[in-house]
């Protein structure tokens, strides 16, 4: 006890409470996640902007299981993906222009990878699209390929 | 020894140096020198400080002066280009939107020929796994940095060309070929470490916060809880700041004291924490100054010397300008500068609570212009806020430096850590909500001139020597009254533009916002209708927001009369929902709304009735007319909209035209153009569009009419003020303004 000088005593206890107090806050933090998630939300604007959670589906970081599509989890190989593009039910979730990544637009038919890219990058460069008929200022979507791709798309402006 | 005075000396010659030539520079520095020792040697010592101040001053303007580029410099590229980029990155990439890094290179090579000098690279794509020091090989297209020049907004490009960076490029992440794995110097390895020690410890968000706290990394934190920050005035614990540095300086303090060691021992400790730290989290002007002062302090403690936190502040500044002149300008170091020299020089009163009150007044008093003159922002509830907020931000962030030695420590030590920390976290997100919510939290204003700020600072200063000889009555009261009047003059100088308003001219202005409209219509009364925003919206640079937005501001607009959304394309519309949050907006115009009246000019809206077509030829115009001035802003209209207003007969001969899409190749017809039969017109048109704006044949025709053609993507904004008499036009990027008779009768 006398090796301890008052200062060290204070800074310990202090150490130890804020210590167990961590410990108990984890603790209920485990058994009580929905709670959590709702104090997380409290002081969020009231509608969460709509980009965050579609990108995060159709984002390259979570190739594994793309909405539109029942591709396969494991890599899917170019006959496998010429395959699904058949079997693709004509009701699909539309392909967000705006939003998808280059291998989301790939699925879509008649769009091969470098168009793909390309899509991706003019959207890059110079901002999303306003509309469908902005597509055509992409090299290589002439009429005929957007009439073709208009029931399978959308775009969300802002 | 005082440093203060050399360092401002410094500062002053710095800003002084744009317009010094060199010669004229070197020139003073020997006459300064000269005079110095002259004096010296007659020996009236007192006499010589003048004279070497200057020469100090002349020193800074040297260093001010841009440095000449090396011959190899990517400076010298003929651009645009693409090209082959090899070189080693400069820092860890940067997320600044999903799907979006950027990338700062270090350049080696260009196309296999040795060049020197830095790019800054948008990569777009999945994120590469990439890091600090890596070396990398990547297609881009290269060109110059575009900023926006219009009349009070920041000019991105002018700050790139101050920080030496002259090229830009981009690239789709996948073109990017590591030339080397990933070896990322220890202090990207801690960074990296503890962001990901947070997020996956804590929930996103409050994951996010604590990163901003701790590190000063805030791409994790959502906007909207950033604005939050910003309204309640206490967005600075969100950088990392002198505030961090001392908070880790006395925590390795009182810990090593605690633990038995010497005060020698805990201010070695304290050193190299802090070093450490300026390490991982980079070389932001605020932490270089609040290191430069947290080491003298702790090595006088060291040498047993007493600190001069004046001398070490001047100090600070006088290394950092000496290193990094064009920091001057850099609203960082103003920020950290101002706070830190207000709280030095402010009185410190007794008592824990009334300190902590002093130095949130101190702080929040200093910083007024800088926060003004940048930001456009006065916080009214900063000085409560801060109250509550400070000290939450500081057990957060001392607990969130020890949670990244408890995450490497084990499984145990980290979930009690975090589990302390979070609920800080989520009480300082309420304080930081709850107070941006409270009604007038923040103030936006008009940015002071120099004569304000210098009024201001006099008042500052008048205001700390009446406190000083409060002691000698007569002597403070003058004082104190000399304050007071100064700043009475220092608000009204401030409150000029906003009480200079309504003139009787109209003014209307098409913003340089890139590719895009934002249109600003000054009525003689001093009323403000916005025509389109520009682009905007979340995930991209707001126009509205950025550019608009402090326009007005600085116009001394602090409400609107009217907005009119032409239609709705993202580079019209998208700016407007934020011009709707940070203005008070009377009116929304639209296809319906009739002729207006506001002071003197008319406004009416022509909405081309086309069935079906393409969304643009449905867009609004707006004819302003005022005395013999007209002036028809004709949006995004094409050839289908310009054919039904000629057949539906509506009168369309206008002086000035705001030239309809841009100038696309589509809008701008000829019988259209006959019709209008412009004397001037203005293309709203971004520069390297992929567009092909403004197409060749339009511009052919605009010369065909006689029209003289004006650009945003070449002259930057372009203003337009007439009395209804005289018409004069103001280029603003080169700053050219020409005047033109509208009546062929008189004279003017």
């Amino acid at each position: 006890m006398l090796a301890y000088t008052r200062r060290q005593l204070v800074l310990l206890s202090l150490v130890v409470a804020v210590g167990g107090a961590g410990l108990v806050v984890d603790r209920w933090r485990r058994a009580n996640p929905d709670i959590v998630a709702y104090l997380e939300t409290l002081d969020r604007a009231p509608v969460p902007p709509p980009r965050e959670p579609l990108s995060r589906r159709v984002g390259p970081r979570a190739p594994d299981a793309p909405p539109t599509s029942g591709a396969p989890a494991r890599p899917v190989s170019r006959s496998d993906e010429a395959r699904s593009r058949r079997v693709l039910p004509d009701d699909a979730t539309p392909v967000d222009v705006n939003l998808a990544s280059a291998a989301e637009l790939e699925r879509l038919p008649g769009v091969g990878p470098a168009l793909a890219a390309r899509i991706v990058e003019a959207r890059a460069r110079d901002g999303p699209f306003g509309s469908l008929d902005d597509l055509r200022r992409v090299r290589g979507v002439g009429r005929a390929t957007l009439d073709r791709l208009r029931a399978r798309l959308a775009v969300t402006t802002p | 020894m005082p440093l203060a005075p050399p360092a401002i000396a410094f500062a002053v010659g710095i800003a002084l140096a744009p317009w010094m030539a060199p010669r004229a520079a070197w020139a003073l520095l020997a006459a300064g020198l000269a005079a110095t020792t002259l004096v010296l040697v007659l020996g009236r010592a007192a006499h010589a400080l003048g004279p070497l101040l200057a020469a100090i001053a002349m020193l800074g303007a040297l260093r001010g002066q841009p440095t000449p580029l090396a011959t190899d410099d990517v400076a010298w590229l003929s651009l645009p280009m693409t090209a082959r980029v090899e070189g080693r990155l400069a820092t860890d990439p940067i997320a600044w939107a999903p799907d979006r890094v950027r990338i700062a290179v270090d350049v080696a090579r260009i196309d296999g020929v040795p060049r020197s000098g830095r790019i800054s690279l948008a990569l777009y794509g999945p994120a590469p796994a990439l890091a600090e020091g890596q070396r990398i090989s990547v297609d881009a297209r290269l060109d110059r940095p575009v900023g926006f020049s219009d009349p009070g907004v920041f000019d991105a490009a002018a700050r790139q060309a101050r920080e030496g960076l002259y090229v830009t490029g981009s690239a789709p992440s996948t073109r990017v070929v590591p030339l080397e794995p990933p070896a990322p110097p220890w202090p990207a390895v801690v960074r990296r470490f503890a962001l990901a020690a947070f997020a996956e410890r804590l929930p996103p968000v409050s994951a996010g916060l604590l990163g901003g706290l701790v590190l000063g990394s805030r791409t994790a934190l959502p906007p909207d809880v950033q604005q939050a920050f910003r309204g309640a005035g206490v967005f600075h614990v969100l950088a990392v700041s002198g505030f961090n540095v001392a908070l880790l300086a006395g925590a390795v303090w009182a810990l090593a004291r605690a633990a038995g060691g010497g005060s020698r021992a805990a201010a070695v400790s304290g050193i190299v924490a802090v070093l450490g730290f300026a390490a991982v989290v980079g070389p932001e002007p605020s932490v270089v100054r609040a290191t430069i002062m947290a080491v003298l302090v702790l090595a006088a403690v060291l040498l047993d010397r007493e600190a001069s936190v004046t001398n070490s502040l001047a100090l600070a500044a006088l290394v950092i300008l000496a290193a990094r002149p064009a920091d001057l300008l850099d609203p960082g170091f103003q920020l950290s500068f101002a706070a830190t020299a207000g709280i030095v020089a402010a009185p410190m009163p007794r008592g824990a609570l009334a300190a902590t009150l002093a130095v949130s007044v101190a702080a929040q008093l200093a910083v007024v212009p800088v926060a003004l003159v940048h930001f456009n922002q006065l916080s009214t509830i900063g000085i409560v806020a801060n109250l509550a907020a400070v000290p939450l931000a500081a057990a957060a962030t001392v607990l969130g430096l020890l949670s990244v030695l408890a995450a490497a420590v084990g499984d145990l030590a980290a979930a009690a850590v975090f589990g302390a920390v979070w609920p800080l976290l989520l009480i300082l997100r309420a304080v930081a909500a709850l107070a941006a919510a409270v009604p007038g939290a923040v103030v936006r204003l008009p940015a002071p001139g120099p004569a304000a700020i210098v009024a201001y600072a006099a008042a500052l200063a008048a205001g700390l020597a009446a406190w000083h000889w409060r002691a000698r009555r007569p002597r403070a009261i003058a004082l104190g009254v000399a304050a007071a009047l100064a700043l009475l003059a220092a608000m009204l100088l401030a409150a000029l533009p906003i009480l200079t308003r309504g003139d009787g001219r109209l003014r209307v202005t098409v913003l340089d916002v890139g590719q895009g409209d934002a249109i600003v219509v000054e009525a003689p009364d001093g009323q403000v209708v916005v025509v389109d925003a520009g682009a905007g919206g979340p995930a991209r640079l707001d126009v509205g927001e950025r550019v608009v937005a402090p326009f007005l501001w600085n116009r001394g607009v602090l409400g609107l009369h009217a907005t009119l959304t032409t239609h709705d394309d993202i580079d019209h519309a998208g700016g407007m929902a934020a011009l709707h949050r940070l203005f008070r907006v009377s009116e929304t115009w639209d296809a319906a709304s009739g002729p207006r009246a506001l002071g003197g000019a008319v406004m009416t809206a022509i909405a081309p009735d086309v069935r079906g077509g393409r969304p643009n030829d449905r867009a609004i115009m707006l004819r302003v007319e005022l005395g013999l001035a007209t002036i028809l802003l004709a949006s995004d209209v094409e050839t289908a909209g310009e054919h039904a207003l000629l057949a539906a007969g509506i009168p369309l001969g206008a002086t000035v035209l705001k030239v309809g899409h841009h100038g696309a190749k589509t809008s701008s017809t000829a019988p259209f153009l006959a019709a209008v039969r412009p004397s001037l017109a203005i293309v709203s048109v971004g520069a390297r569009n992929p567009y092909g704006h403004p197409d060749a044949g339009t511009l052919a025709r605009l010369a065909a009419i006689g029209a003289r053609v004006y650009r945003t993507d070449r002259d930057g904004a372009v203003l337009l003020e007439t009395d209804g008499r005289v018409l004069s036009v103001t280029r603003w990027r080169p700053r050219i303004v020409e005047r033109f008779c509208l009546d062929p009768e008189t004279i003017c």
